[in-house]
């Protein structure tokens, strides 16, 4: 019997100890959520410095938390500051290499750092991993064609445009580098395609511009850049519409 | 005599100013045949073709959903989010896939039950 009570004794001590043990991971897990959930909060707000606190704080409590060092790096992004952006990405790389939004994300902020060959490798390898990835081809045309590598912006802002037809920005940027390759004929029908699919593009109608320009068409040229003007809501944008109409008229 | 004096002073004078008033004119004349050489404004296909090769502003990029979106409680799973990297269309910043929808933030997020998260959700 006394036997009995001793080891009832030492187990009820080892479940208490197993129960506090696992409230104490509880309310941890809890306090990390809730820094989590403030920070996304504050970076949906606007707020990146203050949302920078919050991940610095849930890192603070679990220094491998990806989820957290992944929302950091977003919040460095928004405020320009990319090298900071770019570890955080990778860091997040190096806890758990599998994660393929932190692999884009990082590919984008190495565009903003102009380091384009290094985009350019991560986007081949998340084509190469998801090759219908709409947002990979269009983000590697975007490094080919900064990088000066028009023909291969074209095919890849082609793949995107495949993909999805409604991709307003792919036909856009697609017609741009045809027009570096000098194929007015096709940058014209991309440009048509994006304007067919927002006609309030201004962008697009400035490129049109400059495609009848370059066709020795003034009186079109005119007219595209007079709609872009109209629809610009870039001051610098308006500003060169006008220049380029006054140049024509001139 | 004394008005003879003064009647050349009078002449010279007036010479002096004639020249002056040449040469004024003829400076006047070359410095403005000068000037629009110099500020020849550029054409229309020139300030055109420039914005286009510099202008990072005129290429599109995918501004409002460059980045994939924050994960973790109060964001999307990390399922959807790399659900957004490899999708084969978008719709507004949304992922598309096969006809699912998903993606884009403020989706609620639920901890995975086990003993690591006590089988919470949010």
């Amino acid at each position: 019997m006394k036997r009995f009570l001793v080891i009832a004794l030492i187990g009820c001590i080892a479940l208490g100890s197993a129960g506090a043990a696992s409230a104490e991971g509880f309310f941890h897990r809890l306090r990390i959520d809730s820094l989590m959930s403030d920070g996304i909060a504050l970076y949906h707000s606007g707020d990146y410095t203050q949302s920078i606190n919050r991940f610095n704080d849930a890192l603070s409590l679990s220094s491998d938390n990806v989820e957290a060092r992944y929302d950091r790096g977003l919040d460095y992004y928004a405020l320009g500051q990319y090298k900071p952006a770019a570890e955080d990405f990778r860091q997040c790389l190096k806890l758990q290499p599998d994660f393929v939004p932190a692999l884009f994300n990082l590919g984008v902020t190495q565009i903003a750092l102009n380091q384009l060959d290094d985009a350019k490798t991560i986007f081949q390898q998340i084509i190469d991993a998801h090759p219908s990835s709409v947002r990979a081809h269009f983000d590697m045309g975007l490094s080919a064609y900064m990088s000066g590598q028009a023909d291969k912006a074209v095919d890849q802002f082609a793949v995107a445009a495949l993909l999805h037809p409604q991709y307003v920005q792919a036909h856009y940027d697609k017609a741009l580098a045809e027009y570096k390759t000098g194929n007015l004929v096709a940058a014209d029908s991309e440009t048509a395609a994006a304007l067919k699919l927002n006609n309030g593009y201004a962008k697009a109608y400035f490129l049109r511009g400059a495609i009848r320009l370059r066709q020795g068409n003034n009186n079109e040229a005119k007219a595209a850049f007079e709609t872009a003007a109209k629809l610009a809501g870039d001051p610098v944008l308006k500003s060169l519409c006008t220049q380029i109409i006054a140049q024509i008229g001139a | 005599m004394n008005n003879d004096w003064m009647a050349r002073v009078r002449l010279r004078a007036a010479r002096l100013v004639i020249v002056l008033a040449v040469f004024a004119a003829a400076s006047a004349t070359l410095g403005h045949a000068t000037a629009p050489a110099n500020a020849s404004p550029p054409g229309a296909l020139e300030v055109a073709e420039h914005a286009l090769a510099t202008s990072p502003a005129l290429l599109a990029d995918e501004s409002p959903y460059e980045l994939i979106d924050p994960v973790g409680p109060g964001g999307i799973t990390q399922k959807q989010a790399e659900g957004e990297v490899t999708a084969s269309t978008m719709t507004g910043g949304l992922y598309n896939d096969n006809g699912h929808f998903g993606g884009g933030y403020g989706q609620p997020y639920f901890m995975p039950a086990g003993p690591e998260y006590g089988g919470m959700l949010r």
